[in-house]
């Protein structure tokens, strides 16, 4: 067993404990992201966690001490004291050693435990002054006297609790649990509109969040920033990731990138997030091999791509990022759909499908035999030049840019003019729609501008000249 | 033992400092590219093709140059390896049927719409840090000040296809950090002329006329405007298919030279 205490200098930021004690369980959900085993010290201001089974997946104590001591700074203790020891009673007493001792050793060994003064165990204040009397000043010294003694003289209580710090006697205690959902609030010393400070708030927070799904696994959905403005107005921002998201770096985009888009009413004095909707997500499984990566990177392509699509949609708008889809019109305006681009969704079915093998026949999927239509297709691909391929509907030309509106065109000794008069190089294609609701006859032709690029337009039953599109 | 050149002692050079030492042949190993499609072109260009992590600039006139069948080849190709075309706010909307047309598949395109120059400088710069494209085409705001393409250059140097910008003609007297510019100058159908205002190599005076035809040859010519443009064969060795070609679309897609 390998336990981490974390002393938090709520002496500094002039917090009474009973204050502190619901700062001291948000900081405790936080951890439960490290592991499932945070319990609250005896100290008012310490956390214990035990850390042997996580040591491999956070990467050694080293790096896992690192991130700790980032993610107390993060939320505001930038400097709390961390100690190591083998059981959580002997780690509380020796972090609020490190205290008053910063240059202890983080890792506490047997010897060095053995100096701990009694004055830094909470089972034994009552007895203080008995020890001063007797000459004891440090646990060894306490620990060299007969056991039956000890026992006579302090009572069992006390004989237990030095016991469990020695790890003879099991320790057993509750870790914390976790809300339902998430609510936060940070205020600002000072009124401020300074996107920099709200910034800071905002990673403050997001940083809680973040350990607070990260702990479940899963990811948020939706998020609610209110930013709190005088008595009782608020202004609201709502954020939903394309996909359940626990990660703070691109949530922190997208709340940043939002904040600075949204124009502040008042001063703010306060930042409240909450998290109420949140969806299982799946971890990334790390490497067998190092250097492997590159191998595997196809895969997450996709997923970046969302996140630029995000990032560029939370300042360009919603409807900014378009897809192109075909339509089966024979109109030129009905052929294309542009709507919002949503990345390609892998369903499970698809998943599932891809990893059938290949070998085996999907009915529905199969290839037509080759019939005689077929065979038709291939000849005319083989032969461009026959005539019959002139009939074929979708190869007359299209223009690559196509005006959402037809531009009309004056005309001039009979000739359409579009910057100088158009020459006429191809044509006419006859597009005939709409004869249920209003019949629409158009000729269109391939013209070439006078300074050589390729335009299209047609004319209307009523010899009106209409610009529809460039070739590209 | 360290091996070295004695005959050829840039190649003891690291490629970074080769780079700017060598003649363009050299270099043309060093930088990576995708092919245009027109070899008359991919000659001209160094590294034999649209190069990769550094700004193209391509000055238009207007839309409808044959900027997109210049480009459709290596886009193409881009876009069967599975990758994402970006259009980041071109002035008209692209038409599905067309770029499809052009084998270019509709479902790999992205548009970007962004009105406000400022955004548009943004979302450019973005789509180029993210590297998660295929290929970039982009239509600058006019006009754009020198540093903006600076800026767009440096965040270019780890993309992962061949960048676009599409500037006015006027752009051509400006300073710019763009590596290779290429001014867009469309001849009689299915010509353009492609004049390489800038490349890393030595300069390159004639333009190189590069045929486009429309990807299709269903309309009937008009008879009367029909004009042919006789592509120069001497030079590119390929002899014309004998026959009749009395029609306007109806032209091999030989690249030459102007005369």
């Amino acid at each position: 067993m390998r336990w981490i205490a974390c002393q938090f200098p709520v002496g500094c930021n002039s917090l009474s404990p009973a204050a502190f004690a619901p700062t001291r369980l948000q900081l405790g959900q936080w951890a439960l992201q490290f592991t499932p085993m945070v319990c609250l010290g005896q100290w008012p201001n310490s956390l214990l966690l035990e850390v042997q089974a996580s040591l491999r997946l956070w990467g050694g104590p080293e790096k896992l001490q690192a991130l700790l001591q980032k993610g107390w700074a993060d939320l505001g203790w930038p400097n709390t004291v961390l100690a190591w020891a083998p059981t959580a009673r002997a780690a509380d007493w020796a972090a609020a050693w490190r205290v008053t001792a910063p240059e202890l050793p983080q890792v506490f060994s047997k010897e060095v435990f053995r100096g701990l003064p009694l004055a830094l165990i909470p089972e034994a204040q009552k007895h203080l002054s008995t020890f001063s009397r007797m000459g004891l000043s440090s646990l060894g010294s306490l620990l060299r006297l007969p056991r039956a003694g000890l026992a006579q003289r302090f009572g069992p209580e006390f004989l237990e609790a030095l016991d469990k710090a020695q790890g003879r006697l099991p320790d057993p205690r509750l870790p914390l649990a976790l809300p339902a959902t998430f609510f936060q609030t940070v205020s600002l010393s000072l009124p401020t509109d300074n996107t920099q400070v709200l910034e800071q708030a905002c990673h403050r927070l997001l940083t809680a969040c973040t350990g607070w799904l990260k702990a479940q696994h899963r990811g948020l959905e939706a998020l609610h920033i209110d930013l709190l403005q005088g008595y009782k107005d608020r202004q609201a921002i709502e954020l939903r990731p394309s996909e359940p998201t626990n990660d703070q770096t691109r949530l922190e985009r997208l709340v940043f990138e939002r904040l600075r888009q949204t124009p502040l009413v008042a001063e703010v004095h306060g930042l409240s997030l909450e998290v109420t909707d949140t969806q299982p997500v799946v971890g990334k499984s790390q490497t067998l091999f190092q250097g492997s990566q590159e191998l595997q990177g196809s895969p997450e392509a996709p997923e970046k791509l969302q996140r630029l699509t995000e990032r560029l949609e939370s300042r360009l708008g919603p409807e900014s990022i378009l897809g192109i889809a075909l339509c089966n019109s024979h109109q030129p305006e009905a052929a294309m759909a542009l709507a919002p681009w949503h990345p390609p969704k892998r369903s499970q079915k698809a998943i599932q499908r891809a990893k059938r093998p290949a070998a085996q026949p999907i009915f529905f999927e199969a290839s037509p035999p080759p019939g005689p239509s077929a065979r038709k297709a291939s000849e005319l691909n083989i032969e461009p030049h026959a005539d019959s391929i002139a009939g074929l509907p979708g190869m007359a030309p299209r223009p690559t840019w196509l005006l959402p509106e037809p531009l009309a065109l004056t005309v001039r000794r009979h000739q359409p003019q579009y910057h100088g008069p158009l020459r006429l190089r191809a044509g006419p294609e006859r597009l005939e729609f709409g004869w249920w609701a209003e019949p629409i006859q158009r000729d269109y032709f391939v013209a070439e501008t006078t300074d050589h690029r390729l335009v299209w337009v047609f004319r209307s039953p009523s010899h009106q000249w209409f610009l529809h599109g460039f070739f590209g | 033992m360290h091996y070295r050149n004695l005959r050829n002692p840039t190649l003891n050079l690291p490629d970074s400092l080769r780079a700017q030492l060598c003649s363009p042949a050299e270099t043309q190993s060093l930088q990576k590219s995708v092919a245009s499609g027109h070899s008359a072109l991919d000659a001209e260009l160094p590294g034999k093709g649209w190069p990769v992590g550094c700004l193209t600039e391509l000055l238009v006139r207007a839309l409808g140059v044959g900027e997109l069948r210049l480009l459709a080849p290596a886009l193409s190709r881009l876009a069967q390896a599975n990758k994402n075309i970006l259009l980041l706010a071109p002035p008209q909307l692209p038409y599905g049927p067309a770029l499809a047309a052009l084998g270019l598949p509709p479902e790999r395109f992205l548009v970007v719409r962004a009105h406000a120059p400022a955004d548009r400088l943004w979302a450019i710069e973005q789509s180029l840090k993210s590297q998660q494209f295929g290929a970039l085409l982009a239509w600058l705001p006019n006009p754009t000040r020198a540093e903006h393409i600076r800026r767009f250059q440096l965040a270019a140097r780890f993309a992962q296809g061949p960048v676009f910008l599409f500037r006015p003609l006027a752009a051509q007297a400006e300073p710019s950090a763009a590596p290779l510019r290429i001014a867009l100058l469309p001849r009689q159908y299915p010509g353009l002329g492609v004049h390489i205002l800038k490349r890393r190599g030595p300069v390159q005076i004639d333009p190189i006329l590069v045929n486009l035809p429309l990807a299709s040859r269903a309309l009937r010519p008009l008879q009367e405007h029909h004009q042919p443009v006789r592509p120069n064969l001497a030079s590119t060795g390929m002899a014309l298919p004998q026959g009749n070609h009395a029609h306007a679309l109806d032209r091999l897609s030989v690249p030459s030279r102007v005369q």
